[in-house]
């Protein structure tokens, strides 16, 4: 199936495939079947072949990362025969070399790295020989990657982490996930597929398949008990550990129960008592793991898998040998099933580490009865979180499916939906396809390996170096002529990076003094030719890598009639499986939670009005001043009245009863409020419920710290319950602050710069609070910030909380695709959500709502009310059976006729 | 900005404050709206507005009325209220105000208390004058200065023409604006004008797009 063009159908219904394809198909062995379509017109062959070709899809239009690449034991494989210390003499490596062609393909021997007492080859000629056979094959692969194990030094990396392909030699560095795996954009297989096409990275694939699957049979590679096992000096270094680990919680328990635990900022006791032993008995398992893992052979089967990004992480290893470590449930450590306790093994209230699920065995050894269910408990929330996802995920990607299906390129470059109704002038901003940009978070183009490439292909010779000046002119008019040319200029971010790049490249010769003044003359002294070797550039090398550039920037232009609202729906569903259901984060400060993964995802893209944890980041006019912070802090915060009194009491005497309220002046100043008696009198009367009970009542101001309410002359019968129901309501007038406001931490930054983090809601307020800078406030409240900022802001603040939100999982999504669902929500003029009521004041075709949800009700008014469909969406046309107008069916062949036929519909008119 | 130690020296001056930068948003909006607003206005700093304008300013006093730049015939009031409710006695003063100048064409009504639903009828069905209704605390920022926000001009016929042609679209077919988002109603636009917003972002930028007020 890969890599040709036709399936492999082998004998009883059984079907064969390179290994490296499972992933884009999502595949394991663990009983998966797969479905046989056959195309039935030449067209349709065509179409299936051309589009939905393997060859045609090694990367992905997510993020432009390659999806096709090399998995598990062909990276294992990778890894080992590029050891640093293997050697093949002549017979195997020439059985090696013909077990990557299938013994066909010619290939030229490579001078081996030894020659005396015998010839000898090392695994990395190998793979020199694997990316360039033969002398034909003209494939000069360039690149270098820094793989897991990278510590420094470049080439000399001891964990020879350096990998260096020079024309497709390779220098240093030992093979793994980051050259040869998927979710890399500068891997082996990414760059012979842009620098050269996908006939070459599949071809090179297809060898590295065959030579390790071969050669990994011959080799061995299993796992046994003796991998698993700790030694001596691990089981020392264990057991001190946990004892100092035990020690230190018991010690914290004591302070705790004595109750002077020094408080972390924003916990109360019992919650900085968590956060301390948590921290305590992770720090055992980091521990033990750095042991455990700087102990274990270099030959250990477990820790080559991890290290060459096979299988498996240093943790599992570390599991496996030293210590499990704490088990978890919903973020906390083993919650209490009995009364006060977890199980009936342990004390009642106890806090111990063994008490609450800390399992300090490991696999290996074994687990006891206690820790064994502990450890159920964590894997049980694994597999509920697993099975709620799903259901989520699910039927987010369903409505992001439905309300995106339409979105299409046109010819004019704009984003249109169905009914034509513009979405984006330019997808994207630039109208480049996501799918084919090489850089690092969505830049069309590598720089930094294009001219490493240039510059070792085309070696400078005795050519000389151009100065600075030069090389800014050269640049400037190649891109003036591309500009003019009729296929179109490119971004200006993309002409500015180019032209900062050259200049970044030509500092070592302004640091040598060389720029200006040197034009070649005839006997260039020793700096010269050393900044020439280091930084230099030949007109002609300069000329391709210009070339390059811009040729190769035109050809990542995005297609007319790409369905790339169908792209962009997938790209932001599909990581959404992979994101654990863990919600809470810590952003920066202690006690300060932000929700994320699915169900943030969910809130953003809902449109939901109301979210879970709403913030306003909120930066100071005066950043460097803690104490202007704390003032700020005071006006936004919102301080009731029982906060800042001493006491609210009511005095009866034998002329009038009244209440005084008697304010703490010191805590009012200690806090930085500005809180007078006068003040708080405004602010009782101003309370909903006092002022209606209050028409008639009185406040006195007796000085400048007490008030004295007297209430109304009516029925003294009432007197009574009046004084106690205003006495309830009191404490609860808000003095000062802003009343949405929950509460507000002061967030300081590495370089002493404070700012402030609102929770809550209410942002107008906040950013008209005197002392915050209110041109730079946040909020991760769309809706409030479409409120007080209007649409475009709300565009804004949508695409950056997706951002961060699959930032913090560690995926990676073209920003392309959240723009556009971001233009989407917001092109109506009000942020609709991705949910039912939102995607019907997106969409007018009745079919296609019908087809989503509330089926009937949608069929019902539409026929009452007459309503039209032009069947132009998806959803329409694939109802009525005829081609969609995406894609390929965008195109209409239209004949010109000269004169109409005219058809006669009307009766015969022999008859009447 | 000044420091903190200045700040609360009496309540007037916090005040005093929060008429200063309304103040300033409002001449901005002025300026980006196409009046005629004198520098001196623009530049002017907190301190030099306590001195003028007192720790209590005078409402009375904050008026500003600014003819138009294309059309100095046609000019704009400012009239900023108190705190208290606005009810429909004041609302008929200013009313008032505004029949006997025949050269206004609108009005900015800057308000800091609810509004009595009476009184905002009284404000939309005048005949000759536009009413732009706006509440104090949505003028303390300036919100086209906001970071979030990109950098947004009104396009002028011909231009939206232009632009309606060049991609043959209809106005429906353009992304929209509400006429109550905070940008249409900072320039007081009108159902069917186009705004061009030239955004500056990171990656991939600058981009330019347009919003029809709708």
């Amino acid at each position: 199936m890969t890599f040709e063009q036709k399936a492999r159908v082998m004998p009883w219904r059984t079907l064969r495939f390179n290994e490296s394809v499972c992933n884009p198909y999502n595949a394991d062995f663990d009983g998966d079947e797969m479905n046989l379509h056959v195309p039935q017109t030449e067209e349709a062959r065509t179409e299936a072949l051309m589009l939905m070709g393997v060859q045609n899809n090694l990367c992905t239009p997510k993020n432009g990362e390659i999806l096709v690449a090399s998995t598990q034991d062909f990276l294992t494989s990778s890894f080992l025969i590029t050891r640093k210390d293997t050697f093949y003499d002549r017979a195997a490596f020439s059985l090696m070399c013909s077990y990557m062609g299938d013994g066909m393909d010619h290939i030229d021997l490579p001078t081996p790295a030894l020659i005396k007492p015998i010839e000898l080859w090392t695994g990395k000629q190998l793979f020199s020989v694997l990316v360039r056979p033969n002398a034909q094959i003209r494939v000069f692969l360039n690149l270098t990657v820094l793989e897991k194990n990278y510590t420094k030094d470049y080439s000399m990396c001891r964990n020879d982490g350096f990998v260096y392909f020079r024309n497709s030699e390779l220098l240093s560095g030992q093979l793994g996930k980051a050259t040869l795996g998927n979710g890399n954009k500068d891997g082996v297989f990414s760059v012979l597929l842009r620098d050269y096409n996908t006939h070459a990275a599949a071809t090179c694939m297809n060898r590295l398949a065959k030579l390790s699957a071969r050669w990994i049979g011959n080799h061995g590679f299993s796992i046994g008990i003796d991998d698993v096992q700790p030694g001596y000096l691990l089981n020392k270094e264990k057991k001190a550990r946990i004892e100092e680990g035990y020690d230190d919680c018991d010690e914290l328990i004591q302070s705790y129960n004595k109750g002077n635990l020094k408080l972390l900022p924003g916990y109360d006791a019992a919650q900085t008592l968590e956060a301390e032993i948590s921290g305590v008995l992770n720090k055992i398992r980091e521990k033990t793991a750095t042991v455990c893992m700087e102990q274990l052979h270099w030959r250990n089967s477990p820790l080559i898998m991890s290290q060459c990004g096979s299988k498996g992480s240093p943790i599992n290893i570390s599991q496996m040998i030293a210590c499990v470590g704490q088990q978890s449930v919903g973020g906390r450590r083993a919650p209490n099933g009995f009364i006060d306790r977890s199980l009936p093994h342990f004390p009642r209230k106890s806090k111990m580490p063994t008490a609450k699920g800390f399992v300090a065995n490991s696999f290996y050894t074994g687990l006891t009865a206690t820790e064994f269910f502990f450890h159920t408990m964590g894997g049980r929330e694994g597999l509920v979180d697993t099975a709620v996802k799903t259901a989520d995920t699910g039927y987010m990607a369903r409505r992001l499916m439905k309300a995106l299906e339409d979105l299409s390129i046109h010819y004019d470059d704009t984003v249109r939906s169905a009914s034509g109704g513009v979405v984006q002038f330019l997808y994207g901003d630039d109208g480049m396809d996501p799918a084919k940009m090489e850089g690092k978070s969505g830049v069309p183009l590598n720089l930094e390996r294009l001219y490493l490439k240039v510059k070792a292909t085309c070696p400078a010779r005795a050519q000389a170096s151009l100065s600075p000046l030069e090389v800014s002119k050269i640049v400037n008019d190649k891109l003036a002529i591309h500009d003019a040319a009729p296929a179109g200029g490119c971004s200006v971010v993309f002409k500015k990076s180019l032209s900062d790049f050259m200049d970044k490249k030509m500092d070592t010769k302004r640091e040598l003094q060389l720029d200006e003044g040197y034009t070649g003359n005839a006997n260039p002294n020793i700096p010269v030719k050393v900044a020439a070797n280091i930084s230099g550039i030949t007109s002609q090398q300069l000329q391709v890598f210009l070339d390059i550039c811009t040729s190769r920037y035109d050809s990542k232009r995005i297609e007319a009639g790409t369905a790339i609202g169908a792209i962009g729906a997938q790209s932001i569903g599909e990581p959404g499986t992979q994101m654990t259901l863990k919600t809470f984060h810590f952003a920066g400060v202690a006690s300060m939670n932000v929700t994320l993964g699915v169900p943030r995802i969910l809130e953003i893209i809902n449109g939901a009005k109301k979210i879970s944890t709403p913030i306003i980041t909120a930066p100071l006019e005066c950043e460097n001043d803690v104490k202007s912070a704390r003032i700020v802090k005071g006006r936004v915060e919102k301080t009731t009245l029982g906060d800042v009194a001493k006491c609210i009491k009511i005095v009866m005497t034998s002329r009038q009863a009244s209440i005084v309220v008697t304010l703490d002046m010191e805590g009012i100043h200690a806090l930085h409020l500005k809180i007078s008696a006068n003040s708080v009198k405004q602010s009782i009367l101003q309370h909903s419920k006092i002022k209606s009970m209050m028409k008639h009542h009185s406040i006195e101001v007796l000085d400048d710290r007490k008030l004295r309410i007297l209430p109304s002359d009516g029925d003294k019968r009432k007197l009574q319950f009046e004084l106690h129901s205003l006495r309830a309501t009191l404490p609860n007038v808000i003095v000062k602050g802003i009343p949405t406001v929950e509460r507000a931490v002061i967030n300081k930054e590495k370089d002493g710069k404070c700012n402030l983090f609102v929770e809550g809601t209410n942002l107008q307020a906040v950013m008209g609070i005197p002392g915050v800078d209110g041109c730079k406030t946040k909020s991760n409240n769309i809706i409030e910030v479409k409120e007080t900022l209007g649409i475009e802001a709300a565009r804004k603040c949508i695409i950056s909380e997706i951002q961060n939100t699959m930032a913090s999982h560690g995926m990676s999504i073209d920003l392309r695709h959240m723009m556009l669902l971001a233009d989407l929500m917001t092109y109506k003029g009000e942020v609709l959500g991705i949910t039912r009521f939102g995607i019907q004041k997106m969409k007018e075709s009745v079919l296609m709502l019908a087809s989503f949800e509330k089926t009937a009700e949608h069929l019902f008014n539409a026929s009452f009310n007459g309503r039209v469909d032009k069947i132009e969406g998806v959803s329409e046309c694939i109802i009525m059976g005829i081609p969609v107008q995406i894609g390929t069916g965008i195109l209409k062949v239209r004949q010109s006729v000269k004169q109409e036929v005219k058809l006669n519909y009307g009766l015969d008119p022999i008859i009447s | 900005m000044e420091c903190m130690c200045e700040w609360g020296v009496d309540e007037g001056s916090v005040e005093s404050k929060r008429y200063y930068l309304c103040r300033m948003t409002t001449l901005e909006m002025l300026r980006d709206r196409g009046y005629d607003v004198p520098d001196s206005d623009l530049s002017l700093t907190l301190q030099h507005f306590r001195e003028s304008f007192g720790p209590k300013p005078d409402l009375e006093r904050l008026r500003i009325s600014l003819p138009l730049l294309a059309d100095p015939s046609k000019s704009i009031l400012v009239v900023f209220c108190g705190a208290d409710t606005l009810k429909l006695s004041v609302v008929r003063n200013v009313i008032a105000q505004i029949n006997d100048n025949h050269s206004l064409h609108r009005v900015i009504l800057v308000r800091q208390g609810t509004i009595t639903s009476q009184a905002r009828q009284a404000l939309t069905t005048l005949p000759r004058v536009k009413v732009d209704l706006f509440q104090i605390t949505d003028l303390l920022v300036n919100v086209t200065k906001h970071v979030l926000m990109p950098k947004h001009e009104v396009l002028s016929f011909a231009e939206k023409e232009k632009l309606l042609k060049k991609y043959s679209l209809e106005d429906k077919q353009i992304p929209r604006m509400l006429e109550t988002d905070a940008v249409a109603r900072y320039y007081g636009l009108e159902k069917g004008q186009v705004l061009k917003i030239t955004s500056v972002g990171d990656v991939v930028s600058p981009h330019v797009t347009y919003r029809c007020v709708m």
